[in-house]
């Protein structure tokens, strides 16, 4: 599971609010690295992170003034990164994500309460041995509809608690469990093939 | 009350389809001390439950893995700043 033990830096909020240079200075320093590798993950392309990054923080800076503390800084810094980076890939999708429909298609049935099918645990090697295992998990979140994806994104990958996607999303915990919970069943189902056809 | 008496009370009380829904709260470690317990009880006797949920753990772990992105190239801190004092501030405003 995520480090959900990440101590985040602590901002000079006064400072930021005041408009002190060096205060963004620091913020920008500190979260570029990991906000650029977030956007690059959504977005797929260095320029398009770059440029969402730099638009991201130039809102922040506009708006520090607004932020009431409910959510941690960087929270609320990711919440202006998603829209961003929504907006853009609203504009130029490179591909077709897969409907809601298609998602319940990939959740496992029960018959009475029981998994209508029998699963085995995947073999260990399984995380290491496939060369193009990466690119396929890669191309399969890709495929996953954008709210699923962005789920995945920030909780699995970047490691945001549940409290904290809920936050960002603005949706309760519960409903933050319920997506995930779907995207990671979706995310199984389009990668157990690859996986068992290895175990043959 | 007798260990196998309890493991089968809990056992009763869910079904795979329950433990399938309590799987991200189970890994979130938000389900309460009798529903976790029931869930654990379900678990230890049902070889589909435990399958499933390596294969959702693993999946968890793929996602991770696949994600890795290259570092930032070295001059982004840079470039950021300098956009955003062309961009608030008319004179060099960090002084750096």
């Amino acid at each position: 599971m995520p480090d959900l033990s990440r101590t985040p830096p602590a901002y000079d909020l006064e400072a930021l609010k005041r408009d002190d240079p060096a205060a963004f200075e620091a913020l920008v320093r500190a979260e570029s690295p990991r906000l650029f590798r977030f956007l690059l993950r959504m977005l797929g392309e260095e320029e398009a992170a770059q440029s969402v990054m730099q638009e991201t923080f130039l809102q922040a800076f506009y708006r520090i003034k607004t932020f009431r503390g409910d959510a941690r800084l960087t929270t609320w810094l990711y919440g202006i990164a998603l829209n961003q980076a929504r907006a853009l890939l609203r504009k130029n999708r490179r591909y077709a994500p897969m409907e809601e429909a298609d998602l319940d298609r990939l959740q496992p049935a029960f018959s009475h309460g029981m998994y209508a099918q029998r699963y085995r645990p995947w073999p260990p090697d399984v995380l290491t041995e496939r060369e193009d295992l990466r690119r396929l998990v890669r191309e399969a979140i890709d495929r996953l509809p954008d709210t699923y994806r962005e789920i995945i994104l920030l909780r699995d990958i970047e490691g945001f608690s549940t409290e904290e996607v809920a936050q960002l999303l603005k949706l309760s915990e519960g409903a933050v469990r319920v997506r995930l919970h779907r995207a990671r069943q979706a995310l199984r189902a389009l990668l157990s093939p690859y996986i068992e056809q290895e175990d043959l | 009350m007798k260990a196998w008496l309890q493991r089968w009370r809990s056992r009763r009380r869910l079904t795979c389809e329950d433990v399938n829904r309590f799987l991200a709260a189970y890994l979130d470690g938000a389900l309460d001390a009798h529903t976790q317990a029931a869930f654990e009880a379900h678990l230890q006797d049902c070889d589909d439950c435990q399958a499933y949920l390596d294969q959702y753990r693993k999946t968890i772990e793929l996602a991770r893995q696949a994600a890795d992105v290259p570092e930032p190239p070295p001059a982004l801190i840079e470039h950021t700043l300098s956009f955003l004092r062309k961009r608030l501030f008319e004179e060099p405003p960090f002084n750096a």
